[in-house]
């Protein structure tokens, strides 16, 4: 199968260089064959010139298609690779803050997520949720989309069972404003978004700030940044879909499969860190048969739009790519077996014993059905007024300097 | 002559090989059954809006036949019971939409917490795309009525025939919250072309937007702010749509299904508290030249009686984003007025004064009140210090030549002397960043 990927992807490779080489149109910007109107016309073309700072050596002048009169390097040319541009100058950024206090809760309602079928389906609102450890900083657990596999096993298993970075913390602002505002236009799915935090007892966040800033990190460098994965006995805590059927004793600071965790596991974590830990809550078959055919649908319809023309060609049509992928996805979340590609979930799911003990965004702070519960579930859920994030700047704040 | 034949028996085999490729290329590209359109086109000679579903044919209702729902315990709530399904098409293509419309009642009184998901999407109107499964079955759908506690009844999704075929064109309608801003939403309508008809080129894009509220716009992109109107339960749906005009004349339709959870109503209900919410204009802090944030917030709140502001305390929210209590302040230097009617917004203007509160990153202005009723209001609003401009000295050096390339074009266009993440999410939407 590997080879048959590998295959494939230099089989395409080859078209699509073939096919963009074939479609490249060879234009001069000042006929009219479809490329844009004639600029106006540069005075002195030809004439000797002396690149500008940073470069160096010198050329003739010569005309862009913006009717910009430029330096055509002819002889000891020289310029400095991008990144050194900043010789005498450079650009920067600086990161805006939010008004989440430290140790609060953050919710955010978001379409799009695969996680909403979820939610959906038991009536629920929220989709994720981090913890403030900072000004301009936050910790939750998060996964990265796994990656491609094979015709029978579309989603990678390794990445699919220790979900990428899972629990991390010191997530810079440019990063939280990314994760909640990212313009992705067109995504699966619709709704509304709303983003709010929760503070209630702030001796208790404080508490959980406090602890969350002690734990110890593994820091990987992802471009210029890292990402701080937070350790949990002794290793890192993957991002793992059992939790949202069997949280385990992660609410606790205890065991749980693959030391995983997701995101509303994770805040159930931090709690726990910061006082006495929060229960889940039982869900009842209905409502958990609805939410495992629910994301199995959403897995399959999801994949079925993104299935591309040579995995249909090689892999027999979309729909038993995307049948196996959405049964890795459902074995992986009901059954703990990412490396299944079978429909064992469903006969699984039928019984009336399956019932998803787990915590969700909603019972984190209390809401829909747990708003009525005596007592509220967390601190956090304590809270009684709407506080809909404020930020200071819309994202990171980028400039340049001399 | 061996290995002439031997020749010949590889050519014959590549020429199999070859011959068995090209088939498989061409059934796989073979044109499928187009199957119903999409969208009838209907000439549209102005920008006034057609809110009759696409398809001439009258939608089809259908009630679901059910026992009376019971509690699943005494004391518990008791499920809603859906009173009727309207199904807009009876036939569509694989991901065609196809509006269904759901209603449902409670037998205990609690219509206030009642809210539906419909194939898998929430609101009481969704449009649905339905794909086929390997055994060219419509996959089963299903729709769900949540009453109190999320008690909820199920039934299936009414059936209606999904043919194998393409679309002539869809248009995708996606939403995001603005930052800063309460349930002001971007739209974006995108056609996605099938290839398989006329040429479609959008001349106008004719919005509704479920509140009562239109526009037309050129391009797929327009912002709308949803009123403050008085909540009467915890949800509220409204159904988007878009109809996009050709330059010769045909339409395509998209919508999208938008649902609020009303925090507001879910804390009266919770607490007994009416909360006061508000929002500043310019949407993120400027540090004016002398060293004072002003902006003009504008409060209100989604309660049904009138509520009075009767006290404002300061708090300074510091570096390690806690929150430390300051002073009291003279309500009748913050708020010219301090009724709040229902539906109605008052303004106030308020300020943080760097050299003042050198240490913090926001000065909170917490609101209290009592509603014309006696229930306690409470709310608060944050005056940001905005971030300082990058420099050596305080910013992160950027290395990467793209983003720099970026930044720079970004300054250029928008003549400022700083951009942010966002304007460069718009600027590259906008095509302008290539």
């Amino acid at each position: 199968m590997r080879g048959l990927r590998l295959g494939l992807i230099s089989i395409a490779t080859i078209l699509f260089l073939f096919c963009a080489r074939a479609s490249a149109q060879v234009c001069d910007p000042c006929t009219p064959d479809g490329c844009p109107p004639c600029p106006p016309s540069c005075p002195d073309l030809g004439q000797p010139c002396s690149m500008p700072p940073p470069c160096s050596g010198t050329g003739v002048t010569y005309c862009n298609p913006q009717g910009e009169e430029l330096c055509a390097c002819t002889q000891d040319c020289y310029c400095p690779p991008w990144g050194q541009l900043d010789v005498g100058g450079g650009c920067a950024w600086v990161s805006g803050h939010w008004d989440a206090p430290r140790g609060s809760l953050v919710l955010i309602n978001s379409p799009g997520s695969t996680i909403r079928s979820i939610i959906n389906a038991i009536g629920e609102t929220y989709t994720h949720e981090m913890v403030v450890d900072g000004p301009n900083s936050a910790s939750q657990s998060e996964l990265k989309l796994p990656g491609s596999g094979t015709c029978n096993y579309p989603l990678n298993v390794q990445e699919l069972t220790y979900g990428y970075p899972g629990m991390e913390r010191s997530l810079n602002m440019g990063a939280i404003y990314a994760d909640i505002y990212s313009s992705v236009p067109f995504r699966l799915g619709a709704g509304s978004s709303d983003v709010i935090w929760q503070l209630g007892d702030a001796a208790r966040a404080n508490a959980i700030a406090d602890a969350i800033s002690a734990t110890a990190t593994s820091d990987d460098p992802v471009h210029t940044d890292y990402v701080h994965r937070i350790i949990r006995s002794g290793s890192v805590s993957p991002y793992v879909l059992h939790q949202y059927y069997d949280i385990e004793l992660t609410h606790e600071l205890g065991p749980s499969l693959y030391n995983g965790s997701m995101s509303a596991s994770y805040c159930a974590y931090a709690y726990a860190l910061g006082g006495p830990p929060m229960s889940p809550f039982r869900y009842d078959h209905d409502a958990t048969y609805n939410a495992g055919w629910a994301l199995a649908g959403a897995v399959y319809d999801g994949c079925r739009g993104q299935v591309g023309f040579w995995e249909r060609f090689f892999c027999g049509g979309a729909d038993p790519v995307c049948q196996a992928a959405s049964n890795m996805v459902l074995n992986c979340m009901l059954l703990g077996d990412c490396n299944n590609n079978t429909a064992v979930w469903q006969g699984h799911l039928a019984d009336g014993a399956a019932r998803a003990w787990t915590i969700s965004p909603d019972r984190l702070g209390g809401h829909s059905r747990f708003a009525q519960e005596v007592p509220l579930p967390t601190s956090w859920a304590t809270d009684q007024a709407e506080h809909d994030v404020t930020w200071s700047s819309a994202g990171l704040v980028y400039g340049c300097y001399r | 002559m061996a290995a002439i034949a031997k020749h010949k028996r590889l050519w014959i085999v590549a020429f199999v090989a070859a011959a068995i490729v090209v088939l498989l290329v061409v059934l796989t590209l073979a044109p499928r059954d187009m199957g119903p359109r999409a969208a009838e086109p209907s000439q549209v000679s102005s920008p006034s809006i057609d809110l009759r579903p696409p398809h001439a044919i009258a939608p089809r209702i259908v009630k679901p036949a059910s026992s009376p729902p019971v509690a699943a315990q005494p004391g518990q709530p008791i499920p809603p019971v859906i009173d009727e399904i309207i199904v807009e098409k009876e036939e569509v293509c694989e991901g065609e939409e196809n509006l269904v419309t759901v209603k449902a009642h409670t037998l205990d009184g609690s219509d206030a917490f009642l809210h539906y998901v419909i194939g898998g999407e929430r609101g009481t109107s969704v449009p649905v795309k339905t794909y086929l499964d390997p055994s060219g079955k419509p996959r089963q759908q299903f729709i769900l009525a949540f009453g109190n506690q999320n008690v909820s009844t199920r039934v299936e999704m009414p059936s209606y025939k999904v043919k194998q075929c393409t679309p002539e064109r869809v248009v995708t309608v996606g939403s995001q919250v603005r930052a800063n801003r309460i349930r002001e939403y971007e739209f974006f309508a995108k056609v996605i072309d099938s290839g398989t008809g006329k040429p479609f080129k959008p001349r106008q894009f004719v919005w509704d937007f479920g509140d009562d509220e239109t526009a037309v716009t050129s391009t797929g992109y327009i912002t709308h702010a949803y009123q403050h109107g008085v909540q009467k339960g915890l949800y509220t749906s409204y159904l988007v749509r878009v109809e996009v005009q050709g330059d010769s004349g045909e339409t395509a339709i998209g919508r999208t299904s938008l649902q609020f959870h009303n925090l507001a109503y879910e804390n009266l209900i919770k607490f007994r508290v009416v909360n006061l919410v508000g929002q500043g204009t310019p949407r993120f802090p400027v540090m004016g030249k002398d060293g004072v944030v002003r902006q003009k917030f504008e409060i209100w709140h989604y309660y049904d009686q009138p509520v009075e502001i009767q006290k404002v305390t300061l708090v300074r929210h510091d570096s390690d984003a806690r929150r430390i209590e300051d002073k009291e302040l003279d309500l009748s230097l913050i708020l010219d007025e301090t009724e709040i009617v229902p539906g109605k917004s008052i303004e106030a203007e308020l300020t943080l004064d760097a050299s003042k509160y050198p240490d913090v990153i926001a000065l909170v202005y917490r609101l209290e009140g009592t509603s014309a009723d006696g229930k306690r209001a409470i709310g608060e609003v944050s005056v940001m210090k905005p971030p300082p401009k990058p420099s050596r000295e305080n910013g992160t050096p950027i290395s990467d030549p793209k983003l720099i390339a970026k930044i720079h074009r970004a300054l250029e266009l928008l003549g400022q002397d700083t951009v942010t993440q966002e304007d460069l999410w718009r600027l590259e939407r906008e095509g302008k960043l290539q």
